[in-house]
């Protein structure tokens, strides 16, 4: 069966976040979620670079086919029935530039957006 | 006969006829784009075909007849005909305009549903050896349709 692992930053509260909206989702393949940099990411990836996942979010498919950054943030809402006409009409040329750019600006920031999130949430 | 009334009798069968003979290509070739919609549930689409000329038939015949009133005078027959093809014009455009919205619809609607289908947006940045899943991580799975 097709699948994508998620190898997400577990230590960031965002992500983590992101992770439980993405299971509540509605989904067209299966999606398993496993800390980045983690044994277990190790122990089923020996080849990836772990540190640098760290740093971007990676996607890996059941083929091993591997989805780094933008790439794979566009995958995980290619993932969701509600996201997927989305996630084609950001992969076009014209929007995938913005929609690197944007990702760009949230992974770096995503400490302090976790804060201001959780500020907002209290 | 007025020449008033011979025009909006003739403008009235014209109207009809060419909304019948639209509303009758668009249910002819309608058809197999709905029943792909429909991933092949005939019944389906023969049931939303039939509710999609119902609609494009109130519409039409609800411009028609609200624009049948005529409001100059109309002397002679040269004037009656100048004045049935204006609003043959203006009948002819608003059915065309339905005509595309109906397209439209038909294509957004096969669009979504070609979505379950569609390959990954992006090409990966590389391969990597997977190895089995040994420590049973929970995998969610996937929805399926009915």
């Amino acid at each position: 069966m097709y699948s994508l692992t998620i190898l997400y930053d577990a230590r960031c509260d965002l992500c983590c976040r992101i992770r439980e909206w993405m299971l509540s989702q509605t989904h067209y393949v299966a999606l398993e979620f496993i800390a980045a940099d983690s044994d277990e990411a190790k122990a089923r990836f020996p080849q990836l670079d772990h540190e640098r996942s760290l740093r971007e979010l990676h996607v890996v498919t059941s083929y091993g086919e591997v989805y780094r950054d933008a790439k794979a943030w566009l995958m995980c809402l290619w993932a969701l029935r509600e996201y997927r006409a989305w996630s084609l009409r950001l992969a076009t040329p014209e929007l995938m530039p913005l929609a690197r750019r944007a990702i760009a600006r949230v992974s770096s920031n995503r400490r302090q957006l976790a804060r201001v999130s959780s500020y907002l949430r209290d | 006969m007025d020449l008033v009334v011979i025009t909006y009798g003739l403008y009235l069968a014209l109207s009809i006829a060419l909304t019948a003979w639209v509303a009758q290509t668009l249910h002819k070739n309608g058809r197999v784009f709905l029943v792909d919609v429909f991933h092949g549930n005939e019944a389906l689409a023969d049931s939303v075909n039939h509710l999609l000329m119902v609609g494009f038939y109130l519409i039409n015949f609800g411009y028609i007849t609200l624009a049948l009133k005529i409001g100059i005078e109309v002397a002679t027959t040269r004037a009656a005909i100048e004045e049935l093809s204006t609003k043959i014009g203006v009948v002819l455009l608003v059915l065309g305009a339905m005509h595309f919205g109906n397209l439209y619809v038909f294509n957004r609607l096969r669009q979504r549903a070609l979505l379950p289908d569609a390959p990954p947006p992006v090409l990966p940045d590389g391969c990597t050896i997977v190895r089995d899943n040994q420590m049973g991580t929970t995998v969610a799975m996937p929805y399926r349709a009915a």
